[in-house]
């Protein structure tokens, strides 16, 4: 442990950071030594001396007391957050600038103020809003020049529209003008027009000036910005504005037009002035701007602003060129365990280790950017058809999952990935964004580190049940079969981890289909036998990879009724034990209500003989039985589960609360435990601590993981007792 | 001593920086230097017999990719609300800040400083224009912050302002 702790130290010192607590007395206490720039600038600041740890930061420096307020707000919460001030400038007794940054984290409960050193980060950062502001300023002078020259211009030919019957001499005056000046009239025919025109809307002759209706074309485009412009132009007024146009070769240009109406003697609109400027260039240069703004500081990635106006003008593209766009919606898991176990300036060392990954499991033209927290979005626009997303997603997936190495120790990562495809999933980007995000959730509850596409997966009626027979033989030879497991949160011992293993069927074309949907016509074939057999091998092998990680657990096997019947689970049992060298106390069958209607003696042998492996017993689903009660006594049980339509209508129903009242009461006073199943929320929960549940279950705790996010998230719970430990 | 905070508020490059520099110190860069965050200057006035601490608050300015951190306004006694007379745009985002200040502080003391008033041949827009950010005519100056124009007298009026 004390190790973790040399580590931490030797963490904040590298990364300059001064760390403190708050103490009741409403000073700040050091975690650690702290870094010279901070003694020094707090002397600066705080003159009064004192031998003790004892720091007033409010006091020395303003920006932090506001900032205390927002802290506040973290500290008092009971979950493990944080939050960024943003940065701040001191200047120190020496007239030189530090800028600061600083980060309260509800650290376990403990309130945790760092500050961090970002001087050296600054200049970087500095320069880009430097450039982007300074390109700014030019371009609205530039934009501004344009504007007043257009005024200019438009008094000058308005002049002499109402003095003039000819043009000849206006023609005169503007062939040479740098914007492009169009006069017509009320109807669109063309009266007069320079060579910027042409050049502008690269036209090939005079002639094709005069058929195109340029006024009328303008305010088309003009409207999508300005629906106004119709009603403008209608009572006479002038307009002017910015909009995207496309030229007579379909390239698209970005032009500032004015049109001015000219009002003859009875007041009726006679001529339309229009004159218009290219300002393609600084409309570009501003877009681009904006673009190098747009990356989030940690990983280099496009941040989520980015990722919104990306994915937008994307579907619009699609939308009138036509063709097809991907959305994988990334989403690490067990993050915020690693975040609060490791601390932010770990976490960002993750995430940027983790875009990297994704960087390289991408194609050049695929689009990744970091949305904020564990958040990642791909976008891929440029792919044969739909087939190819599932490699896509796999070469994700497998990208990212691999040990992260930090200063003395390694953790697994691994992110669920989420797909929507537009114009299947959504005609909109909220739209696409929503379906991700589900088949994102999804890909979690269905164990995580693993993709799902958007919509559902069940086996539709449709599919004859010898086909999915077959399927499930062959499942069995390719290695179909995966288990995941569901963490069980034990309240009270520490250090021993419960998980129940459930079975999933990855499905060559139907994706991962979860057990009600094969497991019943399991059942009917007996195929259940060797599939039963393959789960306790597989738990087995699992545990057996758990324990050479010195990670406790106990894994919980569902065994069917049929098992009973037909095979030998005793011997079964004895053999995995045996081939994977596992302590039998940590496994544990889950046996249904329904297994003891048949043959209920020959169900207690079996049972019994279980035990005496040193194998534990639970009761699943308990209590939809007829006769519970009354026969608990005589079945060898270590554990009994009650089942979630009991828990879900806590703490309401008077019904469920008497019959889960005298449940847990009887069983324990048979020395049986009791694990309550899909607790959902803190007052069912509490309700339950109350009288003296001993395990809960369900996804206010943790959705199914796989393997892999097991292993992770064990990983990080042990480091995270040990810090508590230790501090 | 009592002990103020005043928030300087405006679009990017208006001369926030550049007023509180010549009020509390008395120089003038002609280089600009972006403001990225916070930073807070401290000087001292005084009114009649009392001595007041201005804790002044020079806020980074506001652009496409920059918004107004509320958490910032918090505490302030006064505004000072700066735009550009040189850009006309600095008024739309002028607008924007009055609206996010409104809804955080409410009815608080502001002036509105147009400022670079040496350059007023180049000025796109005058006095007038500004009447539709809602501020009392009384409290509006043409500063400018190379020159030394206005710039005690209005931050004097904000301190008269905030203590009556
Ligand atoms: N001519 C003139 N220039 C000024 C005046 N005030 C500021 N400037 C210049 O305008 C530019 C921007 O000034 P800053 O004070 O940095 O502007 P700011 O509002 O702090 O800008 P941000 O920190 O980016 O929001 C600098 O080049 C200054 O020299 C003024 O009164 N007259
Ligand atoms: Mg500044």
């Amino acid at each position: 442990m004390n190790k973790e702790i040399s580590m931490l130290r030797i963490i904040l010192q590298q990364m300059s950071i001064a760390g403190f607590r708050l103490s009741a007395g409403g000073f700040f206490v050091p975690l650690f030594e702290l870094p010279d720039w901070f003694t020094q600038l707090y002397q600066d600041k705080f003159s009064v001396y004192s031998e003790r740890d004892e720091y007033f930061l409010g006091v020395a420096f303003p920006f932090i007391e506001n900032f205390l307020f927002d802290a506040e707000q973290i500290w008092s919460q009971a979950k493990s957050e944080h939050l960024q001030s943003g940065l701040w400038t001191e200047e120190n007794d020496k007239g030189y600038e530090v800028y600061l940054e600083a980060i309260a984290i509800n650290a376990g409960n403990e309130p945790v103020l760092l500050l961090t050193n970002q001087t050296t980060n600054f200049d970087v950062r500095h320069k880009v809003f430097q450039a982007a502001r300074d390109l700014a300023i030019k371009n609205e002078h530039l934009e501004n020049a344009v504007q007043l020259h257009q005024r200019q211009l438009q008094q000058q030919l308005e002049q002499l529209c109402q003095h003039r019957d000819s043009f000849s001499e206006l023609n005169e005056n503007i062939e040479r003008d740098s914007s492009a000046v169009l006069i017509c009239r009320q109807n669109g025919e063309v009266e007069v027009y320079n060579k910027a025109l042409i050049d502008i809307y690269s036209l090939r002759n005079s002639i094709q000036v005069k058929k195109e209706s340029l006024l009328e074309k303008w305010v088309n485009e003009a409207e999508r910005i300005y629906p106004e412009i119709h009603r403008v132009l209608e009572v006479g007024e002038h307009w002017e504005g910015e909009f995207e146009t496309t030229d007579n070769i379909n390239q698209k240009k970005w032009i500032r037009l004015m049109i001015a109406p000219v009002v003859n003697d009875d007041d009726k609109v006679a001529h339309y002035i229009c004159i218009a400027n290219d300002i393609s260039d600084s409309k570009v240069s501003m877009v681009e701007l904006e673009r190098i703004t747009q990356v989030d500081p940690t990983t280099r990635l496009p941040n989520r602003r980015r990722f919104w106006s990306y994915l937008t003008e994307q579907i619009e593209q699609k939308k009138s060129l036509g063709g097809n766009l991907a959305l994988f919606y990334v989403d690490l898991d067990h993050f915020k365990q690693i975040n609060d176990s490791l601390g932010p300036e770990q976490a960002d060392f993750l995430l940027s280790t983790v875009a990297n990954r994704l960087k390289r499991s991408l194609k050049k033209h695929d689009f990744v950017a970091h949305l904020g927290a564990d958040e990642f979005a791909v976008i891929a626009t440029e792919y044969r058809d739909n087939s190819v997303l599932s490699t896509i997603a796999d070469r994700l997936v497998k990208g990212i999952y691999r040990e992260v190495s930090f200063n003395e120790m390694t953790l697994n990562v691994s992110a669920s990935v989420g797909i929507a495809v537009y114009p299947q999933h959504g005609s909109n980007a909220r739209q696409i964004v929503k379906s991700a995000d589900y088949a994102m959730y999804h890909a979690k509850e269905m164990g995580r580190n693993q993709y799902q596409l958007h919509g559902p997966t069940h086996i539709s009626e449709g599919i004859p049940k010898l086909h999915v027979e077959q399927g499930m033989r062959n499942a069995l030879t390719n290695e179909e079969f995966e288990l995941v497991f569901q963490p069980q949160i034990c309240i009270g011992t520490e250090n021993v981890y419960r998980a129940e293993a459930l079975i999933r069927w990855n499905h060559p074309t139907l994706g991962q289909l979860a057990p009600d949907s094969f497991i019943p016509i399991a059942e009917e074939s007996n195929l259940i036998i060797d599939i039963g057999r393959w789960v306790i091998r597989a738990a087995c092998k699992e545990l057996k990879i758990l324990t050479a990680k010195n990670l406790n657990v106990k894994i919980g096997i569902n065994i069917s009724p049929k098992q009973f019947k037909y095979s030998n689970i005793a011997e079964e049992l004895v053999q995995s034990i045996s081939d994977y060298a596992v302590d039998p106390s940590r496994l544990e069958l889950e046996v249904t209500e329904s297994a003891f209607m048949e043959d209920m003696d020959s169900v207690v042998n079996q049972l019994q003989e279980v035990r005496s492996l040193g194998v534990s017993i639970s009761l699943d689903d308990f209590g939809t039985g007829y006769s519970s009660l009354s026969y608990l006594k005589n079945l060898p049980a270590d554990l009994l589960k009650i089942d979630r339509s009991f828990i879900c209508e806590l703490p309401n129903s008077k019904q469920s609360k008497s019959i889960v009242e005298s449940l847990i009461k009887l069983a324990h006073e048979l020395s049986i435990q009791v694990v309550a199943e899909g607790v959902e929320n803190e007052t069912q929960l509490n309700y339950l601590k109350g009288l003296n549940c001993d395990f809960f279950q369900g996804y206010l705790f943790h959705s199914p993981l796989n393997a892999a996010g097991l292993l992770s998230l064990y990983q990080s719970l042990t480091l995270k007792e040990n810090r508590l430990e230790s501090s | 001593m009592v002990n103020k905070k005043i928030c300087m508020v405006g679009a990017f490059a208006v001369g926030k920086t550049s007023l509180v520099k010549q009020f509390v110190e008395c120089i003038f860069d002609d280089k600009y230097h972006t403001t990225i965050g916070v930073k807070i200057d401290k000087k001292t006035v005084h009114v009649g017999a009392n001595s007041i601490q201005l804790m002044i608050w020079d806020i980074e300015g506001i652009d496409g990719f920059t918004d107004l951190k509320p958490s910032y306004l918090r505490g302030a006694s006064g505004i000072i609300l700066v735009v550009d007379g040189t850009r006309k745009k600095t008024l739309e985002s002028a607008q924007e800040i009055r609206k996010i200040v409104d809804e955080h502080l409410g009815d608080i003391p502001t002036i509105l400083l147009i400022n670079k008033s040496d350059l007023k041949g180049a000025w796109q827009f005058d006095q007038q224009d500004t009447e539709f950010l809602g501020v009392d005519e009384d409290n509006i100056y043409q500063t400018s912050a190379k020159k030394d124009q206005n710039v005690e007298l209005a931050f004097k009026k904000l301190v008269e302002l905030v203590l009556s």
